[in-house]
C-alpha cells in the first residue's frame, strides 16, 4: 500500500500528491482513506497552497511511523523503553541516532516566519496532526515565555480589549507583577 | 498606554484567528506565574486564569512536565517555599554563603490577622496547601492567592491527636479534608471515634462519618511526629496499626468513596522487618514504602496500584554513607530516574545521589528547618464554588475569601 498516492486540493484550488502512508500521518485524512469515500482528490478548503507543501513535508517524514514522532512530541524521552521485553543496546543506539537525526530535522523544518506558524498551526489543528500541532504550539509558547506584556501584544499584534477603566486595573496588575518579577 | 501596534493589523491572519482550542494549547503550556501576569495582555487571557476548563488543562501539563518544584515547610508563624532547583545550583556549590535568599516566605494572604498562630503545613496537592492551626484548617492557592477558612468541627479535641489528610479524587473531581480524631484510652494507647469530611468548593460543612479502626503511625507518640503519608490514585496513605494488632500495613482512604482500606506490605518482607519504622510516600507517581535500618536504606515502589505481587525494590543504599546525617532519612522526591532522590532528615534537605555514592546537602537557615516538608508545584486551581466568575484583582494584603465554611 506504501505506493497508493493521494491528491489534495487546497483551498485556492492546486493539487498536491502524497503517499498514503504519509497522509495517515493525519488523522482527518486517515479517516477519510478509511471511511472509503475516496473519490481521487481530497479538497482542503481550509489549508492553502501556501502552507501545504509544508505540511504534507512532516507527513513524509512522520507518517506511518507514528511511534517515532510520539517519541518527538514527548521531548525525545522514550518512555516506552523500560517496558520493552528485549532490551537491545545496539538497537539503542540506533534509535538514539534517528532520535538524533529527527531532531536535527526538525530544527530546520520549523526555521519560518511568524505568519507560516499561525497557518501552521491551523493546518495542523483541522488535520489532526498531533506532532505537528505539538511542535508548533510549543514554538508558540517558546515565543510567549520570559517576556513581558507589551511585547507579547507587540509580537503577536493582540490590542488591548479592556475598556479604560479595566485597563487601569490591568495597569496595576501589570505593576506589581513586574515588583514580583524582579525578585526572580 | 500599555498597547500593541496597532497597524501590524493589515496582517492575514493575526492571533485572534486562532481558534480557541490552540491558544489554550498555546497557553496551558506557560507557568502559572506567567499566566497570571500575562491577564492583563487581553479580555480573554484574563479570563482563562479562572476558566475551570484551562485551569484543568494546565494543571495536566504540568503535572506531565513537573517544572518549578518547590518544597513548603513551616516554621512557627512563617511558612516558607523553597526553589529546588535554584538552590540546588548556588547552595550545593557555594556551601551556604546563598543559604538566606533560597527560602521565600509564602505570602499569606490571612496572615495580618493570625500573626501569632503557629502553622504546620497538614497537606499539599495540585497546588492547593492546606495549612493547620489552632485557629481552624487554612487552605490556599499561594500563586492566586485564593485561600479558604475551615473552622474546625465544634467538638472537644486535640489537635496534637489529630491527623489530617487533603486531596483530589479524580473520580468525584473533588478535594477533600479528612479529619481523624484520636483520644487517648489510656497512656499509651489512642482510639478514634471520630472521622470528619469537608468538601471544598460546596457550601456544605464537615460531614462526620464514624470512626476508624485503623491506628494512624504517629498518632501515639507525644512529640507530635510529622505524619508521612502519600496521595495516590485518588487516596491518601499512612502507616497504621489494626485496633488489636502491633504490625503495622499501609491504610488508604479514597477522596472518592471515603472509605478506609488495608493495603499489603511487600511479600519479601519478614516479621522482624516489620518492627522497624517504615514510612509511605509518593515517589514518581507511585505509593512508596521506606525503611531506614542500621545496616541499609531501601525504597519500594508499588508498580501496579493495589497488586501486592507488584511492590519493587527501587532502591536501596547502605547505610555508611548516609550515617553522616542524623535522624529518619525521608525521602521526597525523585529529582532523576534511577540517579537522584531529594531527602529531608532532621536536620535538613540533602540530594541522594546514587550514581557517585554520595549526599550534597542543600545549605538552607538551619533555624529554619522543621520536617513536616511537602512537595509544591504551583496551579491555578481554585478553591470556590463559583467556578468561571470574574477574577478579583490579587491584592498585596487581602487574597480573595471564598465562601466561609460553617462549624458543624
Amino acid at each position: 500500500m506504501s505506493s497508493t498516492k493521494i491528491f489534495l486540493k487546497s483551498s485556492d484550488d492546486k493539487t498536491f500528491e502524497i503517499d498514503e502512508t504519509a497522509a495517515r500521518a493525519s488523522e482527518t485524512l486517515k479517516n477519510i482513506i478509511d471511511g472509503g469515500c475516496l473519490d481521487g482528490v481530497i479538497p482542503l478548503p481550509n489549508v492553502s497552497s501556501n502552507i501545504l507543501p509544508k505540511v504534507i513535508e512532516y507527513c513524509k517524514k512522520h507518517g506511518g511511523d507514528n511511534g517515532s514522532s510520539k517519541k518527538i512530541a514527548n521531548g525525545g524521552v522514550d518512555k516506552d523503553k523500560e517496558i520493552l521485553p528485549d532490551y537491545d543496546e545496539e538497537e539503542d543506539k540506533r534509535e538514539k541516532v534517528r532520535v538524533d537525526e529527527l531532531k536535527k530535522w526538525e530544527e530546520e523544518y520549523m526555521d519560518f516566519d511568524q505568519q507560516v506558524l499561525y497557518d501552521l498551526m491551523l493546518a495542523a489543528n483541522y488535520l489532526h496532526i498531533k506532532g505537528l500541532l505539538d511542535l508548533t504550539v510549543e514554538k508558540a509558547a517558546s515565543m510567549i515565555r520570559g517576556r513581558t506584556p507589551d511585547q507579547i501584544r507587540e509580537n503577536f499584534n493582540i490590542n488591548s480589549d479592556f475598556t479604560p477603566e479595566e485597563e487601569e486595573e490591568m495597569i496595576l496588575i501589570e505593576d506589581e507583577w513586574d515588583d514580583e518579577w524582579a525578585f526572580d | 498606554m500599555k498597547r500593541g501596534k496597532q497597524e501590524q493589523a493589515s496582517r492575514e491572519i493575526t492571533w485572534f484567528v486562532l481558534p480557541s482550542e490552540i491558544e489554550d494549547n498555546i497557553l496551558s503550556r506557560l507557568p502559572v506565574k506567567s499566566l497570571l501576569r500575562f491577564r492583563c495582555v487581553c479580555k480573554h487571557w484574563c479570563n482563562l486564569v479562572t476558566n475551570p476548563y484551562f485551569i484543568k488543562m494546565q494543571l495536566n501539563r504540568s503535572n506531565q512536565i513537573k517544572e518549578g518544584l518547590k518544597l513548603v515547610h513551616a516554621y512557627g508563624a512563617e511558612v516558607y517555599c523553597i526553589d529546588v532547583e535554584a538552590c540546588r545550583n548556588q547552595c550545593v556549590e557555594t556551601r551556604g554563603q546563598m543559604k538566606i535568599k533560597m527560602h521565600k516566605e509564602l505570602v499569606l494572604p490571612f496572615r495580618d490577622q493570625f500573626k501569632n498562630l503557629f502553622w504546620e503545613v497538614s497537606g499539599s496537592c495540585n497546588g492547593l496547601l492546606c495549612l493547620s492551626t489552632y485557629d481552624g484548617l487554612y487552605l490556599l492557592n499561594p500563586a492566586t492567592q485564593e485561600y479558604k477558612r475551615l473552622p474546625y468541627p465544634k467538638i472537644r479535641f486535640s489537635l496534637k491527636l489529630t491527623v489530617f489528610g487533603f486531596g483530589y479524587s479524580p473520580r468525584t473531581d473533588e478535594y477533600k479534608v479528612v479529619m481523624i480524631i484520636y483520644y487517648y484510652r489510656s497512656e499509651h494507647s489512642v482510639h478514634c471515634d471520630d472521622v470528619y469530611v469537608y468538601t471544598v468548593g460546596t457550601n456544605s460543612s464537615w460531614r462526620s462519618i464514624g470512626g476508624t479502626e485503623y491506628r494512624i503511625e504517629g498518632t501515639e507518640n507525644w512529640f507530635h511526629y510529622p505524619y508521612h503519608h502519600a496521595l495516590v490514585n485518588g487516596a491518601i496513605h499512612w502507616m497504621a496499626r489494626g485496633k488489636l494488632s502491633f504490625s503495622m500495613a499501609p491504610i488508604s482512604f479514597d477522596f472518592g468513596d471515603e472509605k478506609f482500606r488495608k493495603l499489603s506490605l511487600p511479600k519479601s518482607f519478614r516479621q522482624e522487618d516489620t518492627t522497624h519504622p517504615m514510612w509511605l510516600a509518593e515517589l514518581d507517581g507511585f505509593l512508596s514504602l521506606y525503611q531506614c535500618k542500621v545496616e541499609n536504606f531501601n525504597i519500594w515502589a508499588m508498580k501496579d496500584y493495589g497488586d501486592v505481587q507488584s511492590w519493587t525494590k527501587v532502591f536501596s543504599v547502605a547505610n555508611p554513607i548516609l550515617c553522616s546525617i542524623w535522624g529518619l532519612f525521608k525521602p521526597l522526591y525523585i529529582l532523576k530516574k534511577d540517579e537522584e532522590v531529594l531527602c529531608e532528615s532532621d536536620s535538613g534537605y540533602f540530594i541522594l545521589d546514587l550514581v557517585k555514592g554520595k549526599i550534597c546537602r542543600l545549605y538552607l537557615r538551619d533555624e529554619l528547618y522543621n520536617s513536616s516538608t511537602k512537595i509544591y508545584f504551583e496551579s491555578l486551581v481554585s478553591l470556590g464554588a463559583d467556578h468561571g466568575s470574574k477574577q478579583e484583582r490579587r491584592g498585596k494584603e487581602g487574597g480573595k475569601l471564598a465562601v466561609e465554611a460553617t462549624g458543624d
